[in-house]
């Protein structure tokens, strides 16, 4: 395509260098150039939180950064929180108390539940309703969310567990 | 569509060459920019990336006030310890600022000139006497606040402008601040109305020296509402005085009927928010040391 240049991502502590457009947005560069498709496209407008990912440890839309923007800073994506084969706790909480439904909201969710926690490891309840208010869920589960992430405060610190084969 | 060029300049004076150029397009945060690139509304040849010009960022206190750079973003000014002390009700609004996904994305400058009729960040800044630094071809000018907003998505910046700060006076003393907004949700909802006022009461606590009153969402663009502030000013505060500063911003207001709300309940409900905004300032201006 013309008017690509190339850029250099760092994304989930790799670096990667992408061929992409003026316009291209960072959800692009990492569904389609990356495949890194945890990231889900919902609206596209900024207002559902699918695309959620982490730019420096802080949530932000990735439908709403142009790659060109996101070139030197720390991207993390849900593929990047835990090392292969194990999960974040925060994963783990969210299977253990059946806060996943069609699982298109999940990824954004935990990414928002992350940086809150990296932030405040013991947030109150209000806390984490302010942290997810970028974050719809239309299958209606946002008390199981809740609690899943209520069971995580000021454990997350610590290590990825290890997937049950189930 | 074709591609546009990005330009991302280090300097005020760099940028404003580049925006010079034809179909040439300012982004800060780009949260409105993109939806609107894509829906084809604007189709820039060039996009002038400002986030890289140091001078439009960070708030200080300078000898006129405080300083807001236009690309602090709306994350920044919920922690910022200087708009927590200078403008408390700058903070508050952006703590209700649609979520922390945009939030940390958002600049101050970008949503003012935006001008949106819902710009969130307006009403705090009209109701202090807020200007606008903005630096074009021609150098450097000053436009209030109360002047800076046109129309729908229009602001006072002429081609090429850019809006590099926002300069808050210092704090008045006696002065009590409220904002009041209503929407459906708490978060990531555009406001039905919006409002903020000030009150500057009289050294012995009776009178009201001086009023401010913004509206948001109910109008063209955010906006004064001066017939409330004129049968406030000089006068003994009282809740019949309220009730009538109340009815008079609603009758100021010019609301539209849209999928959020019907324009007479967007109308009765700016007199129900600038009544209990009016009431707010006033007990906290009693609250202020003399």
């Amino acid at each position: 395509m013309a008017g690509e240049t190339a850029m250099r991502f760092r994304v989930n502590g790799r670096d990667y260098q992408v061929a992409a457009g003026p316009t291209e947005r960072l959800l692009d560069v990492l569904r389609a150039r990356l495949g890194l498709t945890g990231t889900k496209e919902g609206c596209s407008t900024g207002q559902c939180g699918a695309c959620t990912v982490l730019l420096d440890g802080e949530p932000g839309a990735s439908c709403m950064v142009l790659a060109a923007d996101a070139v030197g800073r720390e991207i993390t994506t849900i593929e990047g929180i835990a090392p292969p084969g194990e999960l974040h706790p925060l994963q783990h909480a969210f299977l253990e108390h059946g806060a996943v439904q069609c699982g298109f909201c999940t990824p954004g969710m935990i990414l928002s539940a992350k940086a809150l926690l990296d932030r405040k490891p013991k947030p109150s309840d209000e806390d984490i309703k302010r942290a997810l208010v970028g974050n719809l869920c239309r299958c209606t589960g946002y008390r199981k969310i809740l609690d899943a992430i209520k069971s995580c405060a000021g454990s997350t610190r610590g290590r990825s567990k290890r997937v049950k084969k189930r | 569509m074709a591609e546009p060029q990005m330009l991302q300049p280090s300097t005020l004076s760099e940028a404003v060459k580049a925006l010079a150029g034809r179909g040439a397009v300012a982004m800060a945060g780009a949260t409105d920019l993109i939806p609107a690139m894509r829906k084809g509304e604007i189709r820039p040849r060039v996009l002038v990336n400002l986030k890289g010009i140091a001078e439009m960022t960070g708030v200080r206190r300078t000898r006129q006030g405080t300083r807001i750079g236009a690309l602090t973003r709306v994350a920044d000014l919920l922690d910022d310890p200087i708009v927590a002390q200078d403008l408390p009700l700058l903070a508050d609004v952006a703590a209700g600022f649609a979520s922390p996904q945009i939030r940390n994305l958002a600049t101050i400058g970008g949503n003012l000139c935006n001008a949106a009729p819902s710009a969130d960040l307006a009403l705090p800044l009209l109701v202090v006497d807020a200007t606008a630094e903005v630096r074009g071809k021609g150098g450097r000018r000053k436009i209030a606040m109360s002047e800076f907003f046109r129309g729908v998505n229009r602001t006072a910046l002429r081609p090429g402008e850019i809006l590099t700060a926002i300069v808050v006076p210092r704090p008045r003393r006696r002065t009590g601040m409220a904002h009041a907004k209503l929407g459906v949700r708490k978060a990531m909802d555009l406001a039905f109305v919006g409002v903020a006022a000030t009150i500057q009461i009289s050294p012995d606590g009776k009178k009201c020296r001086r009023a401010r009153v913004a509206l948001g969402s109910v109008a063209p663009t955010p906006r004064r509402a001066a017939k409330a502030e004129a049968i406030l000013e000089g006068q003994l505060v009282t809740s019949q005085l309220i009730d009538e500063a109340a009815e008079g911003a609603a009758s100021e207001s010019r609301p539209v009927t849209d999928l959020r709300a019907s324009r007479e309940y967007r109308r009765e409900m700016t007199r129900v928010l600038t009544r209990r905004a009016l009431r707010e300032a006033f007990r906290r201006a009693g609250k202020e040391q003399p």
